[in-house]
């Protein structure tokens, strides 16, 4: 297993960005999926990254929509020494780099330097004598491995404010899921390629869903919510969605009832009840006159394991800006599953985000502007919890075969506390004498621990969700310590084995100096 | 290796008051020669090589030693009887008296895996080579009889008669014995690390010393670990009391885990406990060769009022909250010290109890152990863990210069919940049985006729 890292991408400063800054995070998660960690492309709808178009511009690789095919000269190199340490030279037999690529994506997959140079990476100009992009590389002066010409997967892919954004619902009613069928709004479905053939739906979610709809008019908020009684609805789910299963089609969807855990999209509805069951991530920001510039981190494999993305607002250091939030979401298939493994495969998959986006409402509670948004935290708590900042929600599958709450499993004090009060949150925290690093441990993987993620805005007695539980194995990749460590700093050791994010996470890293 | 069992096992103090030494007499007894016994009717295995013990004479035998063989059998029988009717016999000697009866026979056979390797009182007397022994605080679980304890069939069995008051009464404070644990299978290099079990302030006290490299010579450790007694409380116990004292012991060549109860300071003021044992090594041989650790989970005259269960790990400074005792890394200060290590479970959901609200059906997120309550979570029909059981491991968390997140994983204590009904038995890497609060520990099949702690 090989892990590819998409480093610190930094989005562009969109005034628009309510509409297109957070539809970025999509972009790259598909392209990145799609392209170097090798995901197939099963369909989609309005997300044409799959064939050379207005979205793939250029690429070396004659079989794009299916395996990729390179033939001899038609890779890439990097790093052409000297004064041309970030420069990424394509064959001009295929296509000679132009002023209008600038801003473009060029994706690259590495094989020799996975850590290092694969990932997507913004053009920032051109070198016309050796047809090379100078790329922005995302380091702190450490320059890219050299890797010599005819050497990489390469993608030429349009700027990121070309990607997808929300389209319209389809022709169903108020009271069903608005994303599937005949709705225009882009989703693509891709497959893992892990042995089990786990599929992934990526979806720009329509208005109806994600930012509240007729549907939700006649709920009573609860006292919190109280003061926004002018507003049409607080939305079902993120407004973008990611969600594994099988059985995916040619139009980006899972049936209803298929083996998935979209729960809104399993059960074909919009009742409240499924508020934050679909897992995801975005925002409608307007914040900062939506001048917030974001930088995105991917981590994944290539044997479809799972992915990791981040999404940290830029100036997201402790004790710095707290608005808007930063985004987690994790995905895919356990590790160190417990046998027997559940014959229900969904059951063995999990997403763990942001269950809520919860754009329309304009209150002082912080509600607005995503700022349910989980912020970079994998501890558990409802879409309406008290410190709506710091938690997130997560879905899988029950064993017999319907939606279930799925959550993080941290190791904690038995003598109880509340979360993040667990010793990950210790202020003594410090390397550990005995190994004279910081201690990292796995991140266990429980789902069938609560009945719906609700609570407190519908006080109605109905479960939604499944109580029961099953302890599905470890998240791929992620690791958790101690929350005191530098925020964004690689551990200490000469590999620079893992990045800590923040609140006690952590993400292989084996990468070049990190950017603070 | 194989668990042994001493299930609640009531003897009379004959009046007297029961001390510390009622307990460190049955430790002996159970861990010396049912766990660790080898030939020898008088020189317990599982100690330390050299001069182990300063206990008198008349504690590890002399006249607390009143009879002993090597050709004790017993023959297999499904009946069940409550009272635990089982003849004892031996088979080439006389040894028993009638006024054996109300004492203890120790049995056990060198390296038997059989869990009838256990102490019983004697309930009556037949003949000299004939006794009956109260089967039910040790046997075989029988399957005919519903797992009820029973005996097989087995031939030269070794045995002891013991008198519980007389070697109790025999001590001195400051008289001690040092216990030695075998880490074969557990830790790969550890040594065999040993403690020191110590009687202090007038027997009511056992104070303890751990030896993770295991180097007692005689006199001395040269790496033992600070002196410390029990997490809770100035005694361990109950001053003066008088009556039936009940005893249960589990153990295995890694571990040891017992309980003492006074039936005058019984339920109502808590008893005392202790649990030992060479827990897996989460670090590298290098960097931590050596773990040993010791819960001792003392009564509390001054917690009178308070009732304290013997089981609990409500407190984060003692008993299975805070209470696990580990020897920490040569930078702590002072030299050789030791600490008591914080616990830790998987959270059902993120790293802790989390206002999911109790009312309107919503779910409540719980820790595993005393406060997972909702049944739906902890005993889960469709789940591949139908009773939820979490592993714990222990953790050094607010000291500088000494956070430990994950030192070691306890092998012999699984945290449940609460509504899962004491002394049920489930299977997690193993059979355990629910105690209290959540708390199980190392059990068989075992399903006994009467409660384990009848006080």
């Amino acid at each position: 297993m090989a892990i590819h890292i998409l480093r610190d991408y930094l989005t562009l400063n969109y005034n628009n960005a309510g509409t297109l800054r957070p539809y970025i995070y999509s972009y790259l998660l598909t392209i990145f999926m799609r392209r170097v960690l090798g995901y197939s492309y099963i369909g989609d709808t309005n997300y044409p990254i799959n064939a050379v178009g207005t979205l793939l511009i250029a690429t070396g690789d004659t079989t794009p929509t299916s395996a990729p095919t390179f033939p001899p000269g038609n890779k890439a190199g990097i790093n052409l020494g000297a004064t041309k340490l970030y420069h990424v030279s394509i064959p001009a037999g295929i296509r000679v780099v132009s002023v209008s690529d600038i801003n473009r994506l060029i994706v690259l997959k590495s094989n020799a330097y996975p850590t290092f140079n694969s990932g997507i990476f913004k053009i920032m100009g051109i070198d016309v004598s050796t047809n090379s992009y100078i790329i922005d590389y995302r380091t702190l002066g450490e320059p890219p491995p050299a890797e010599a010409a005819d050497t990489l997967i390469w993608y030429l892919y349009a700027t990121e404010s070309s990607g997808p954004i929300y389209g319209n619902p389809n022709t169903k009613t108020a009271a069903e899921y608005r994303g599937d069928g005949n709705s225009a709004t882009p989703r693509i479905m891709l497959q893992s390629p892990n042995a089990l053939g786990w599929q992934a739906r990526i979806c720009c979610e329509t208005l109806n869903d994600w930012n509240g709809g007729a549907a939700f008019t006649t709920y009573a908020f609860s006292p919190g919510w109280a003061t926004n009684a002018g507003n049409s609805g607080i939305g079902l789910i993120a407004q973008q969605t990611v969600s594994p299963g099988f059985g995916g089609n040619a139009v980006g969807d899972f049936p209803v009832g298929g083996q998935h855990f979209h729960a809104p999209m399993f059960y074909n509805s919009s009742d409240l009840a499924y508020v934050g069951c679909a897992i995801g991530y975005g925002d409608s920001s307007s914040v900062y006159g939506g001048t917030m510039q974001y930088r995105i981190t991917i981590v994944g494999d290539d044997t479809g394991q799972g992915v990791t993305m981040y999404c940290r607002r830029m100036p997201n250091l402790s004790g710095i800006t707290t608005s808007p939030n930063s985004y987690i979401i994790t995905f895919g298939l356990a590790e160190n599953e417990p046998m027997p493994v559940p014959t229900y495969n969904a059951a063995r998959l999990f997403c763990i985000g942001t269950g809520l986006s919860a754009s329309s409402l304009t209150s002082g509670n912080g509600d607005n502007q995503g700022q349910r948004g989980n912020d970079g935290s994998l501890q558990i708590a409802n879409v309406f919890n008290a410190t709506p900042a710091t938690a997130s929600q997560g879905m899988s599958s029950a064993t017999f075969g319907v939606p279930a709450m799925c959550g993080t499993s941290f190791w904690t004090y038995i003598t109880g506390n509340v979360q993040g009060a667990s010793p990950m949150a210790d202020s003594f925290g410090a390397d550990n004498p005995f190994v004279s690093s910081t201690e990292l441990l796995p991140i266990d993987l429980m789902s069938g621990t609560l009945s719906n993620w609700r609570y407190p805005l519908d006080t109605s007695s109905r479960d939604v969700l499944p109580i029961a539980p099953h302890a599905m194995g470890t998240i791929p990749h992620l690791r958790s310590g101690r929350a005191n460590f530098g925020d964004f700093s690689p551990t200490t050791d000469a590999a620079r084995s893992y990045q800590h994010l923040r609140r006690g996470i952590y993400i292989p890293w084996n990468g070049p100096n990190l950017i603070p | 290796m194989a668990i042994k069992f001493l299930r609640t096992l009531t003897c009379s103090t004959n009046g007297g008051a029961t001390r510390v030494s009622h307990m460190m007499k049955m430790m002996y007894e159970f861990w010396g020669f049912c766990i660790n016994g080898g030939a020898s009717l008088t020189n317990p295995g599982g100690f330390a090589t050299i001069t182990p013990t300063t206990m008198p004479a008349n504690f590890n035998g002399g006249t607390s030693l009143l009879a002993s063989g090597s050709d004790g059998y017993t023959n297999a029988t499904t009946i069940f009887r409550y009272d635990g009717y089982t003849n004892f016999y031996a088979q080439s000697t006389t040894p028993f008296l009638q006024s054996m009866v109300g004492k203890q026979l120790v049995m056990w056979k060198s390296g038997s895996g059989s869990s009838e390797d256990s102490i019983y009182n004697i309930i009556n007397y037949i003949s000299p080579s004939n006794i009956i022994i109260n089967i039910n605080s040790g046997g075989t679980p029988s399957t005919p009889d519903g797992y009820k304890p029973s005996v097989t069939s087995r031939a030269a069995i070794n045995y002891r008669v013991i008198d519980l008051q007389t070697a109790a009464t025999a001590t001195s404070d400051g008289n001690y014995f040092v216990m030695q644990l075998d880490p074969t299978g557990i830790n790969t290099g550890q040594a065999n690390s040993q403690v020191k079990f110590t009687i202090a302030t007038t027997n009511t006290i056992m104070n303890a010393q751990l030896s993770p490299a295991g180097t007692w010579n005689g006199s001395a450790f040269t790496d033992g670990t600070i002196v410390f007694t029990s997490s809770n409380g100035n005694a361990q116990m109950p001053n003066a009391s008088t009556g039936n004292v009940n005893f249960t012991l589990t153990g295995d060549k890694d571990f040891l885990i017992g309980t003492f109860q006074n039936q005058t300071n019984s339920n109502t003021y808590g008893a005392w406990m202790f649990h030992l044992e060479i827990p897996e090594r989460l670090y590298t041989l290098a960097q931590d060769p050596n773990p040993i650790t010791l819960l001792l989970m003392g009564y509390d005259q001054n917690l009178a009022s308070t009732p304290f269960p013997r089981f609990q790990s409500s407190q984060s400074t003692n008993g299975y909250g805070g209470g696990f005792t580990m020897a920490t890394h040569p930078t702590d200060t002072p030299t050789n010290n030791v600490r008591a290590y914080r616990t830790l479970v998987k959270a059902t959901a993120g790293d802790g109890n989390a206002d999911f609200g109790g009312s309107g059906g919503s779910g409540i997120t719980n820790l595993c152990g005393l406060s997972l309550t909702d049944f739906r979570i902890a005993l889960g029909p469709y789940s591949n863990v139908h009773v939820l059981a979490s592993k714990a491991i222990l953790c050094l968390p607010g000291i500088t210069g000494q956070f430990s997140l994950a030192r070691v994983k306890l092998r012999r204590v699984r945290f449940t919940s609460t509504v899962l009904p004491v002394f049920s038995r489930f299977d997690s890497g193993g059979d355990f049985m629910q105690f209290y609060n959540g708390i199980a520990l190392p059990w068989d099949k075992t399903v006994l006729p009467f409660t384990l702690y009848p006080f």
